[in-house]
């Protein structure tokens, strides 16, 4: 971890641990959006860490906005902290000034048609599945104009909105767009693609999907460390040692293949490589998540299967999050497919040729 | 702090050269070679090609001159994944290289160094391990085969088993006791390295499962060894053993075991290609990629000085269940029996890779073994 890290890691420590309380979680299950926090981390910058001028610091490295991400999940952070980071990158890739309030992404591959005349074009339809779209300001998707893909920047407080949730109770809201006129409408600069607004959330759920992974065990070792049983702590016992080795080098692996994804967006800019490094991260994470929360509700028993007791906030968000932006069935048929349409004697230089 | 850490890991770029200059080698020196025999990875020996490699400087080659050339460990990282991603034989030199030269150079005299160290580089001095004994397996600090002071150095009595390559290797170093059992069971014990061409040493094959003869019983009868052979501090034995294992429990070799297998079963899941096939590989790709990456990462830290144990068990558990794991996917997607005798390359590949499997969560320390040693670090225990 270098420098910058360290102190990106220090500062989501003490906002999330002041801001990201039991109390919080609930509220935000019940719909109450957690304004502290929220002012809190614009004020520190990290609702849009590449924006220099904002936070005053020099623009970050992917492998450095890891950290925000992973402590997202560490924390169960209830803001759509990750889509406003990669909106606020994508606008300021685009010389856009970054608008003041939230903006969310959508899950999915929907295409909003742009319609009317050159100067008054306009956008209706629906769009499902957008992560605190009822709280948000801004909206940043796909649409398209004379069949050409496009980057559209909508203002959706006024949009009518169908309120759904994922099962950790993270909003995932539908909005109706009745000929919304687009803040701004951009061009997609071949260097950066269309796919960017699924694959970098898709990047940023592994992260945040590897630091609940963490979290989860740390909460466990901590539980078995306390919990007492047949005269001697759940620690102590050779199976729940096992079992916790088992969720760490799941913990391990989906780290490492978020971390490594990252490189690469930081390293390449060859879409292919960035998208397999990416495919991989979510496949692994997710495949990590079942495994770690399978394990951490076993050694908990039945207080881990309780409201109150805040394991179920983690779980919860991991099975959510391992099929949000492209689930393990869809990224991993991309793998497979990109393995077994090439020469199978190609598939070791291919592995070794990303750096 | 974490227990453990893993952080992406930068290969410089004169590795990729020296990566093309390992497969052009291996493509000329190793064209004849069958996809069966490179089936059998890391078990396959060659004596002859191991001096081959010496002389290309691809052995010991991380050790400072005059034995090695002073390279650093990523680049020998890369010469080994290619070795392994080949299916190279490797056997021959395989101990020796990883673990006794390291070993050597840590501990050992300057005597040792000069005596041992450029047979090994020059792939030309073979090396086994002695730990495992009847009574002993993964409870290796109860061994009981022991050195007594003698009068000329040390006579040394007792039993190594699952020896692999005793009998075609030239030494052997040995873990035996040399004081007591005291309350600490890790005291007392010291390392030898063994000729193994004396007398009083008596080596058995021990056929396997397979029916292959590759490791072995061996046996010392009074057998007197020069004081010179001790390595390291008499009664220190036990933490240079530590240190011997920990050198490799996460290199290439703990997740390419089965890579053979695993490119044999695409291609004949490419004839015929359906979407639960395609998934199926697609997530197996992904975890051997993240395998590679966790590997990696312990190498850069093991190359800036560091002792990443924890982290090192962690590769060694998941790269052996991915290795496990291949076979099982040849039963669940390819329509096709495994033979030993007659049949095509793959299904000799697979009977090997079948039986040869249950053996990877074994050697180098259990996983049981290593999810402890993890445990350990987490603070369970």
């Amino acid at each position: 971890m270098n420098e910058t890290s360290k102190i990106l890691s220090n500062t989501c420590n003490q906002i999330f641990s002041d801001f990201v309380t039991p109390a919080v979680l609930e509220d935000a299950e019940n719909g109450k959006w957690p304004q502290k926090l929220w002012v809190n981390l614009k004020e520190n910058g990290l609702t849009s860490p590449f924006v220099g001028e904002e936070s005053g610091m020099p623009s970050l490295t992917w492998q450095e906005v890891f950290t925000i991400f992973y402590h997202a999940g560490y924390y169960c952070v209830p803001i759509p902290l990750v889509e406003n980071v990669i909106a606020s990158w994508v606008l300021s890739q685009l010389d856009e000034v970054l608008p003041r309030g939230l903006i969310t992404l959508p899950d999915g591959d929907e295409i909003l048609k742009i319609h009317g005349s050159e100067n008054n074009k306009k956008v209706s339809g629906s769009i499902k599945s957008v992560p605190w779209g009822s709280c948000a300001t801004y909206l940043l998707a796909i649409g398209e104009y004379k069949n050409i893909k496009k980057f559209i920047l909508l203002d959706i407080s006024n949009s009518l909105k169908k309120t759904d949730v994922n099962i950790a109770g993270e909003s995932r809201d539908t909005i109706e767009l009745d000929n919304i006129v687009p803040e701004s409408i951009f061009d997609i600069p071949e260097d950066i693609g269309d796919q960017v607004i699924k694959l970098l959330p898709d990047l940023a759920y592994s992260a945040k999907i590897s630091g609940a992974i963490f979290s989860a065990l740390d909460l466990s070792v901590d539980y078995v460390g306390t919990r007492v049983q047949f005269g001697r702590s759940l620690s102590k016992f050779q199976a729940i040692q096992q079992q916790l080795a088992i969720l760490a080098s799941e913990a391990a692996a989906a780290q490492t293949a978020a971390v490594n994804a990252c490189k690469a967006v930081d390293n390449t800019d060859n879409l292919n490589d960035i998208e397999l490094e990416i495919a991989v991260a979510k496949t692994r994470s997710g495949e990590a998540a079942g495994k770690a929360a399978a394990i951490a509700h076993q050694v908990h028993g039945a207080i881990g299967f309780t409201y109150e007791f805040k394991l179920n906030h983690l779980t919860r968000r991991l099975w959510s999050w391992r099929s949000e932006f492209g689930s393990e069935s869809y990224w991993s048929a991309r793998i497979g497919r990109m393995v077994m349409m090439n020469d199978v004697d190609c598939l070791w230089p291919n592995i070794t040729s990303r750096i | 702090m974490r227990a453990f850490e893993f952080e992406a890991c930068q290969l410089p770029l004169e590795a990729q050269t020296l990566r093309q200059e390992v497969r052009d080698f291996l493509s000329q020196s190793l064209g004849h070679y069958t996809i069966s025999e490179k089936a059998k990875s890391w078990v396959g020996f060659d004596a002859n090609f191991s001096a081959e490699l010496g002389k290309k400087g691809w052995l010991g080659m991380t050790w400072p001159k005059p034995f090695g050339s002073g390279r650093s460990s990523l680049e020998r990282y890369v010469v080994i994944e290619e070795l392994l991603a080949f299916g190279a034989p490797v056997a021959a030199h395989w101990i020796a290289e990883r673990q006794s030269g390291p070993l050597i150079l840590r501990f050992g005299t300057e005597e040792q160094k000069n005596l041992y160290l450029p047979g090994i580089s020059k792939g030309e001095s073979f090396f086994c391990i002695g730990m495992s004994e009847p009574g002993s397996g993964s409870d290796l600090a109860s061994i009981i085969t022991h050195a007594a002071k003698h009068a000329d150095g040390w006579l040394l009595n007792g039993r190594k088993v699952w020896t692999t390559y005793a009998h075609k290797s030239h030494f052997m170093i040995a873990l035996v006791r040399t004081s007591k059992t005291t309350e600490d069971r890790h005291a007392g014990l010291s390392q030898f390295i063994i000729d193994l061409s004396l007398p009083g040493i008596t080596i058995r094959p021990i056929r396997n499962m397979i029916g292959d003869e590759e490791f072995n019983e061996v046996t010392f009868d009074n057998l007197l060894v020069d004081d010179s052979m001790l390595i390291g501090k008499e009664g220190n034995g036990w933490q240079q053993v530590v240190a011997e294992l920990a050198f490799e429990r996460s290199g290439p070799d703990r997740f390419l075991s089965s890579y053979i297998l695993f490119r044999e079963i695409i291609r004949i899941l490419q004839i015929d290609m359906s979407d639960s096939a395609v998934k199926t590989i697609g997530r197996l790709t992904a975890q051997l990629i993240t395998l590679r990456n966790m590997s990696l990462s312990v190498a850069a830290k093991i190359d800036s000085g560091k002792q990443p144990n924890i982290e090192a068990s962690l590769v060694k558990d998941l790269g052996v269940a991915f290795e496990q794991s291949i076979p099982e996917l040849a039963h669940e997607l390819v329509d096709c029996s495994p033979r030993k005798l007659h049949g095509t390359e793959y299904q000799k590949s697979l009977a090997y890779v079948q039986q040869a499997c249950v053996s990877f969560s074994l050697r180098g320390g259990t996983t049981e073994i290593l999810r402890g040693m993890v445990a350990r670090g987490l603070g369970l225990r």
